[in-house]
């Protein structure tokens, strides 16, 4: 049963999504860092999990070349925009 | 009394390859459509939040972080469940089907529940979308994701009601990736909303 569970891909994906999300939680709460930096590593960590949800959940690794560059462009662009914005102000 | 004769599949070569695309291209439009006016709402987020930071930093400090990390966990699971259904169906296992779409809906209404604790909260604190900039982004994003979450539930109930058999799911294959893809979306968007909105400083 245990290995079964361990072999689940989909479920070894969502304990990576939790335990990012446990991370996160934890830099806001305890880490001793200057906002931009915390706010950077938070949009950071955050984008990773988009790209882990679109991949393995949405399953846009097998769907048609053109919706896997729009979602990879999503996620770069829309990430980085949101960085650069939070940095300039 | 009738025999039933097993015919044995012969695959010969392996010239011949089924690509299988998750989902119909059209609800890959819609998701990605949906995807990038929820873009904007976030450039619209980090914009106002330069031009009101102080506002901004008082208003996040009103929130409950805790609502909304709950929140965010029990998408990201309701989100592995309907990938999980997704995968039965393409197996045609219909109980196993049924019984993550439930798993889905249960998360989808707990997260409906822990919404309107917090809103009511927020509403008896004083605060509502006409306080100030800070409220009307807050209000007006997650509002407008709380009605994703609503159309995702009403279409895993409409799956629930109309695949009830195996014959039926064989003929709704396509429909329950179309409708995981949408529950998906809701998710990788809350995720991307709670860090803005609730963590980053």
């Amino acid at each position: 049963m245990m290995m079964y569970v361990v072999k689940d891909k989909l479920f070894l994906v969502l304990v990576a999504l939790l335990g990012i999300t446990l991370v996160s939680w934890l830099l806001i709460s305890s880490v001793d860092l200057d906002e931009k930096s915390l706010g950077v590593m938070i949009l950071l960590l955050a984008f990773f999990k988009v790209r882990l949800i679109a991949i393995h959940f949405m399953e846009t690794a097998k769907a048609q070349r053109l919706v896997r560059i729009a979602f990879e462009t999503w996620g770069v662009v829309v990430g980085g925009m949101m960085i650069f914005g939070y940095l300039m102000g | 009394m009738s025999t039933v004769k097993v015919i044995p599949l012969k695959v010969s070569g392996s010239e011949t390859q089924i690509v299988h695309h998750p989902a119909e291209i059209g609800v890959w439009l819609f998701v990605f459509a949906d995807m990038c006016i929820f873009a904007m709402y976030f450039g619209v987020f980090v914009w106002e939040k330069k031009l009101y930071p102080a506002m901004f930093a008082e208003g996040q400090a009103t929130l409950s972080t805790e609502f909304g990390g709950l929140n965010t966990v029990v998408l990201l699971i309701s989100s592995f469940f309907a990938a999980k259904a997704v995968h039965s169906a393409r197996m045609l296992n219909i109980d196993t089907y049924r019984r993550f779409i439930k798993l889905t809906m249960l998360c989808g209404l707990a997260f409906l529940c822990v919404k309107f604790v917090e809103y009511s909260d927020k509403f008896s604190a004083g605060f509502d979308i006409a306080t100030n900039e800070f409220y009307r982004n807050y209000f007006a994003f997650t509002g407008f994701h709380l009605l994703h979450v609503i159309l995702g539930l009403s279409l895993l109930t409409w799956l629930l009601f109309s695949v009830k058999t195996t014959e039926q799911l064989k003929g709704n294959v396509k429909a329950s990736e179309g409708v995981g893809l949408y529950w998906h979306m809701v998710d990788l968007l809350w995720v991307v909303l709670f860090s803005l909105i609730y963590l980053v400083p």
